[in-house]
């Protein structure tokens, strides 16, 4: 029986550690490719040998913009990763293209903000 | 080989049409085409439609409102590009030899969200986490900006004036006036760095063109314009780096363009490119070839991209000047060619225009810069 992937209740999810938070990535045992948000089968080889994969979050700061359409206004961004996935989240703080950012929150959404030195 | 002409456009003008419905907005249009083409209804062989947001069996609504009916109706959705998908599909059926005239129309009405940003699939996990489609654009901006030496706020300011002063000579247009660079930069914020006249307004219309294999019509119509290229592609997902200055899609599909037409970057008069953002026609200058990579903002600060210039891009304004109803862009930009071309743009007529490109992309979707490009090629004839 081919069941439904119940991709809406089990995305992006941030797991709390010790000294920090990790991103709950999926990796692909028959290619390795890795994929956040996580997915039930590989989107390269279409395998489901597919297992959690959990991910440092601290990356280097693409791109961000602030929104001003809402009000409170909020920061978006894009995070480089060193495992070479990108992640789109929240930014906060004051940053610049090029920082050193983490994952502040365990809370969706995703949150970065600049690691503290 | 087939060739496929266009034999006849019409749009509505531009704008907030609160009390026209999308029946309301593209029957007018695609009557005045069907009359121009000289065709009568029961000639034309079927009717692709491009909108995102118009629901259940848009072109049936508005094909029962022409008379119409009994011939395949294709409802055609590509965000951005569902317009110019129409008339790709159009071009294709005409090809395959399955029609010899088919009506393309474009229509949407964005003014039923009330305002604010584009509505996004809410099941995609970026627009979950706040993605605008505003935003895509800054972060494009953003880095152009601390990417290129040359390049200030002040050339995405004068990106919008150029736009706004090509508005001001077409009648079809939503904003049909004047503003400054000062205008533009103080202007209220909408996505760091971009303000609210870096941005295509939210807008109401519809754009419909008749396309046809066969050159009786053609000739019976009057000038036309023949077909050279037409090109769709979608986006190719990528989950880890991604330069946000080089919008791959939009150079792949130009590439096949101009492989398909034989055509040169260099010998086109007119392009409506997608400038759906200020930023987004610096970038497109280079990904269609009228700009070498990192020589966008001399093109536009040399006047090469306005009346006079090499190629002018956006003479009916843009979706910055002439609006940006959705699914309505890809063919309005067609009527816009039809014109140029066939020498009825009136005020901001391109002197001797013969060659002209088209180009939309859009779609916020995670991994993929766009969803969806369409461009195409037209030659006068």
């Amino acid at each position: 029986m081919l069941e439904a992937w119940k991709d809406l209740a089990d995305t992006g999810r941030v797991e709390e550690v010790d000294d920090g938070f990790q991103l709950v990535a999926s990796r692909c045992d028959v290619c390795d490719d890795v994929a956040f948000p996580a997915t039930q089968f590989c989107r390269r080889c279409l395998s489901r040998q597919v297992h959690s994969n959990f991910i440092d979050p601290a990356g280097q700061l693409y791109a961000f913009s602030t929104i001003h359409t809402v009000d409170p206004v909020y920061t978006v961004g894009y995070v480089d990763l060193p495992t070479g996935l990108r992640v789109f989240g929240r930014v906060v703080g004051d940053v610049s293209i090029g920082d050193a950012v983490t994952l502040v929150s365990a809370t969706l959404p995703l949150t970065f903000g600049r690691m503290e030195s | 080989m087939t060739d496929t002409f266009v034999v006849s456009a019409a749009m509505v003008k531009m704008g907030k049409h609160r009390e026209s419905s999308y029946v309301g907005l593209a029957a007018p249009a695609a009557a005045q085409a069907i009359r121009e083409s000289g065709l009568n209804a029961s000639q034309i062989d079927a009717i692709v439609v491009g909108n995102s947001f118009g629901n259940m069996l848009t072109g049936q609504r508005i094909a029962k409102n022409l008379g119409l009916g009994g011939i395949p109706i294709v409802n055609a959705e590509n965000a951005c590009s569902g317009g110019a998908t129409a008339v790709h599909l159009a071009h294709e059926g005409i090809q395959q030899g399955r029609y010899r005239a088919v009506l393309a129309i474009g229509v949407e009405k964005l003014t039923q969200f009330g305002g604010g940003t584009l509505p996004l699939v809410a099941e995609d996990w970026e627009v979950q986490n706040g993605i605008v489609m505003p935003a895509i654009y800054a972060m494009r901006a953003q880095r152009f900006l601390h990417e290129r030496d040359d390049a200030t706020l002040n050339d995405l300011a004068l990106v919008s004036v150029k736009a706004r002063r090509h508005g001001a000579l077409n009648p079809y247009a939503q904003f049909q006036s004047e503003v400054t660079v000062d205008d533009v930069l103080n202007s209220r914020p909408i996505a760091d760095p971009l303000t609210l006249m870096m941005c295509c307004p939210t807008g109401d219309g519809a754009a419909a063109v008749v396309m046809t294999s066969d050159p009786n019509v053609a000739r019976d119509a009057g000038n036309s314009m023949r077909v050279r290229a037409s090109i769709l592609h979608s986006g190719v997902f990528e989950a880890g780096f991604r330069d946000m200055t080089t919008p791959q899609i939009s150079y792949d599909s130009a590439r096949d363009a101009y492989t398909q037409s034989g055509v040169d970057p260099k010998d086109l008069d007119v392009v409506e490119l997608h400038d759906a953002f200020s930023i987004a026609e610096l970038i497109y200058y280079e990904a269609l070839g009228l700009a070498d990579r990192g020589d966008a903002v001399k093109l536009l600060r040399d006047g090469e991209t306005t009346f006079g210039g090499r190629t002018v891009v956006n003479p009916s304004g843009g979706l910055l000047a002439k609006g940006h109803p959705v699914g309505a862009s890809g063919v309005a930009q067609v009527v816009e060619a039809f014109w140029q071309l066939t020498d009825r743009a009136g005020k901001r007529q391109v002197d001797k225009a013969n060659l002209a490109l088209t180009h939309v992309t859009g779609g916020g979707i995670s991994g993929y810069d766009h969803g969806s490009c369409c461009v195409h090629i037209f030659e006068g004839v």
